[in-house]
Protein backbone atom coordinates (compact mmCIF):
# COMPACT_ATOMS: atom_id res chain seq x y z
CA UNK A 1 0.00 0.00 0.00
CA UNK A 2 2.79 2.21 0.27
CA UNK A 3 3.82 2.91 -2.88
CA UNK A 4 -0.15 3.25 -3.72
CA UNK A 5 0.24 6.18 -2.05
CA UNK A 6 3.38 7.46 -2.51
CA UNK A 7 2.33 7.62 -6.12
CA UNK A 8 -1.05 9.04 -5.58
CA UNK A 9 0.83 11.96 -3.97
CA UNK A 10 2.58 12.40 -7.53
CA UNK A 11 -0.44 12.64 -9.58
CA UNK A 12 -0.68 15.75 -12.15
CA UNK A 13 3.56 15.27 -11.97
CA UNK A 14 5.23 14.75 -15.63
CA UNK A 15 6.87 10.88 -15.63
CA UNK A 16 8.20 8.82 -17.69
CA UNK A 17 7.25 5.05 -17.28
CA UNK A 18 10.19 2.46 -18.80
CA UNK A 19 8.57 -0.84 -19.58
CA UNK A 20 9.78 -3.98 -19.56
CA UNK A 21 10.10 -4.11 -23.46
CA UNK A 22 12.11 -1.46 -23.76
CA UNK A 23 9.68 1.13 -24.57
CA UNK A 24 9.73 4.61 -22.36
CA UNK A 25 6.51 6.85 -22.32
CA UNK A 26 6.42 10.28 -21.27
CA UNK A 27 3.51 11.54 -19.77
CA UNK A 28 1.34 13.50 -16.80
CA UNK A 29 0.19 10.67 -14.16
CA UNK A 30 -2.92 10.82 -13.55
CA UNK A 31 -3.90 7.86 -11.56
CA UNK A 32 -2.82 5.05 -10.31
CA UNK A 33 -4.13 1.84 -8.42
CA UNK A 34 -3.76 -1.02 -5.85
CA UNK A 35 -1.92 -2.93 -8.61
CA UNK A 36 0.44 0.12 -9.56
CA UNK A 37 -1.63 0.51 -12.86
CA UNK A 38 -0.43 3.70 -14.29
CA UNK A 39 -3.19 6.23 -16.34
CA UNK A 40 -0.60 9.06 -18.16
CA UNK A 41 -2.35 11.94 -20.34
CA UNK A 42 -0.45 14.01 -22.69
CA UNK A 43 1.91 11.35 -23.68
CA UNK A 44 4.44 11.33 -26.14
CA UNK A 45 6.66 7.82 -26.61
CA UNK A 46 10.61 8.39 -25.63
CA UNK A 47 11.88 7.36 -29.24
CA UNK A 48 9.04 8.57 -31.41
CA UNK A 49 11.37 7.26 -34.80
CA UNK A 50 11.90 3.86 -33.23
CA UNK A 51 8.25 3.30 -31.81
CA UNK A 52 5.63 4.95 -34.20
CA UNK A 53 2.96 2.59 -32.62
CA UNK A 54 1.34 5.34 -30.22
CA UNK A 55 1.16 8.05 -32.86
CA UNK A 56 -2.43 8.65 -32.63
CA UNK A 57 -2.67 7.97 -29.25
CA UNK A 58 -2.82 10.70 -26.17
CA UNK A 59 -3.89 9.08 -23.04
CA UNK A 60 -2.70 5.37 -21.95
CA UNK A 61 -3.36 2.49 -18.99
CA UNK A 62 -0.45 0.82 -18.35
CA UNK A 63 -0.65 -2.44 -16.66
CA UNK A 64 1.38 -2.75 -13.06
CA UNK A 65 3.47 -6.04 -14.21
CA UNK A 66 5.10 -4.70 -17.24
CA UNK A 67 6.44 -1.39 -16.05
CA UNK A 68 9.93 -1.92 -15.23
CA UNK A 69 10.71 2.06 -13.95
CA UNK A 70 9.07 5.20 -13.40
CA UNK A 71 11.29 7.71 -13.72
CA UNK A 72 10.30 10.46 -11.20
CA UNK A 73 11.35 14.49 -11.12
CA UNK A 74 13.31 14.55 -7.69
CA UNK A 75 12.77 17.42 -6.49
CA UNK A 76 8.72 16.77 -6.26
CA UNK A 77 9.56 13.54 -3.77
CA UNK A 78 10.22 14.55 -0.02
CA UNK A 79 12.73 11.91 0.48
CA UNK A 80 12.28 12.41 4.21
CA UNK A 81 8.68 11.41 4.46
CA UNK A 82 9.16 8.37 2.40
CA UNK A 83 12.13 7.12 4.61
CA UNK A 84 9.88 7.71 7.54
CA UNK A 85 6.75 6.27 5.71
CA UNK A 86 9.21 2.65 4.62
CA UNK A 87 10.48 2.48 8.23
CA UNK A 88 6.79 2.23 9.67
CA UNK A 89 6.20 0.17 6.89
CA UNK A 90 8.91 -2.19 7.65
CA UNK A 91 8.57 -1.85 11.10
CA UNK A 92 4.58 -2.71 11.00
CA UNK A 93 5.74 -5.71 9.04
CA UNK A 94 7.79 -6.98 11.24
CA UNK A 95 5.23 -6.83 14.18
CA UNK A 96 2.60 -8.79 11.24
CA UNK A 97 5.12 -11.80 11.19
CA UNK A 98 5.06 -12.32 15.43
CA UNK A 99 8.48 -10.48 15.35
CA UNK A 100 10.92 -12.72 13.36
CA UNK B 1 -8.64 4.20 -8.57
CA UNK B 2 -7.25 3.93 -12.00
CA UNK B 3 -9.86 1.52 -14.81
CA UNK B 4 -10.63 1.97 -17.97
CA UNK B 5 -14.18 2.36 -17.99
CA UNK B 6 -13.65 6.11 -19.83
CA UNK B 7 -11.97 4.18 -22.35
CA UNK B 8 -15.40 1.75 -23.13
CA UNK B 9 -17.09 2.16 -26.35
CA UNK B 10 -13.88 3.61 -27.92
CA UNK B 11 -11.45 3.30 -30.16
CA UNK B 12 -8.11 1.91 -28.38
CA UNK B 13 -4.79 0.39 -28.85
CA UNK B 14 -3.60 -2.64 -27.05
CA UNK B 15 -0.15 -3.27 -27.10
CA UNK B 16 0.80 -7.14 -25.76
CA UNK B 17 3.63 -8.70 -23.51
CA UNK B 18 4.89 -10.33 -26.80
CA UNK B 19 4.89 -7.39 -29.02
CA UNK B 20 1.84 -7.56 -30.97
CA UNK B 21 -0.32 -4.11 -31.56
CA UNK B 22 -3.78 -4.45 -32.15
CA UNK B 23 -6.74 -1.92 -32.43
CA UNK B 24 -10.46 -1.94 -31.86
CA UNK B 25 -13.30 -0.76 -30.13
CA UNK B 26 -13.21 -1.59 -26.20
CA UNK B 27 -16.31 -3.36 -25.52
CA UNK B 28 -15.24 -4.41 -21.82
CA UNK B 29 -12.55 -5.06 -19.28
CA UNK B 30 -11.93 -6.36 -15.35
CA UNK B 31 -9.98 -6.30 -12.53
CA UNK B 32 -7.42 -8.63 -14.02
CA UNK B 33 -7.35 -6.32 -17.50
CA UNK B 34 -8.48 -8.79 -19.50
CA UNK B 35 -9.66 -7.13 -22.44
CA UNK B 36 -12.71 -7.42 -25.12
CA UNK B 37 -12.04 -5.70 -28.21
CA UNK B 38 -14.67 -5.37 -31.09
CA UNK B 39 -13.42 -5.04 -34.73
CA UNK B 40 -10.24 -6.16 -33.43
CA UNK B 41 -7.37 -5.84 -36.16
CA UNK B 42 -3.60 -6.64 -35.49
CA UNK B 43 -1.14 -3.99 -37.04
CA UNK B 44 2.09 -5.36 -37.91
CA UNK B 45 4.42 -2.22 -37.87
CA UNK B 46 8.14 -3.28 -39.14
CA UNK B 47 11.16 -1.48 -40.01
CA UNK B 48 11.40 -2.28 -43.74
CA UNK B 49 7.93 -3.46 -45.25
CA UNK B 50 4.45 -1.93 -44.98
CA UNK B 51 2.32 -1.74 -42.05
CA UNK B 52 0.39 -5.25 -42.58
CA UNK B 53 -3.32 -5.07 -41.26
CA UNK B 54 -5.08 -8.70 -40.19
CA UNK B 55 -8.88 -8.71 -39.29
CA UNK B 56 -9.59 -10.30 -36.80
CA UNK B 57 -13.39 -9.78 -35.58
CA UNK B 58 -14.20 -10.03 -31.93
CA UNK B 59 -11.25 -10.57 -29.77
CA UNK B 60 -10.85 -11.26 -26.31
CA UNK B 61 -7.29 -10.34 -24.85
CA UNK B 62 -5.85 -12.52 -21.38
CA UNK B 63 -5.04 -10.07 -18.88
CA UNK B 64 -1.65 -11.26 -18.37
CA UNK B 65 -0.98 -10.90 -21.84
CA UNK B 66 -1.88 -6.77 -21.94
CA UNK B 67 1.12 -4.70 -21.55
CA UNK B 68 -0.66 -1.11 -22.43
CA UNK B 69 -4.22 0.07 -23.60
CA UNK B 70 -4.28 3.85 -25.39
CA UNK B 71 -7.09 5.41 -26.18
CA UNK B 72 -7.22 6.44 -29.93
CA UNK B 73 -7.38 10.12 -30.89
CA UNK B 74 -9.42 9.56 -33.85
CA UNK B 75 -8.55 13.69 -35.20
CA UNK B 76 -4.66 12.41 -35.12
CA UNK B 77 -5.30 8.69 -36.33
CA UNK B 78 -7.09 9.62 -39.64
CA UNK B 79 -4.26 11.75 -40.71
CA UNK B 80 -1.65 9.11 -40.29
CA UNK B 81 -0.83 7.10 -42.97
CA UNK B 82 -0.49 3.77 -41.40
CA UNK B 83 0.45 1.78 -44.53
CA UNK B 84 3.58 3.88 -44.44
CA UNK B 85 4.41 3.82 -41.09
CA UNK B 86 7.65 2.24 -40.13
CA UNK B 87 9.33 1.06 -36.80
CA UNK B 88 11.10 -1.36 -34.72
CA UNK B 89 9.42 -4.89 -33.88
CA UNK B 90 7.95 -4.66 -30.38
CA UNK B 91 10.08 -6.11 -27.59
CA UNK B 92 8.40 -8.47 -25.61
CA UNK B 93 7.95 -7.77 -21.28
CA UNK B 94 9.65 -11.23 -20.50
CA UNK B 95 12.87 -11.93 -21.50
CA UNK B 96 13.50 -16.07 -21.96
CA UNK B 97 13.84 -18.22 -19.39
CA UNK B 98 12.45 -15.84 -16.53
Amino acid sequence: MLFFSFFKTLIDEQVIVELKNDMSVRGTLKSVDQFLNIKLDDVSVVDEVKYPHLSAVKNVFIRGSVVRYVHLPGAVVDTALLEDATRKEAASQASKMGGR
Amino acid sequence: MSALAPYVGKAVVVITSDGRLFTGILQGYDQTTNIILESAKERVITPDAPTEVLDLGLYLLRGESVALCGLVDDEIDSQIEWDKVRGLRLGETKKLGR
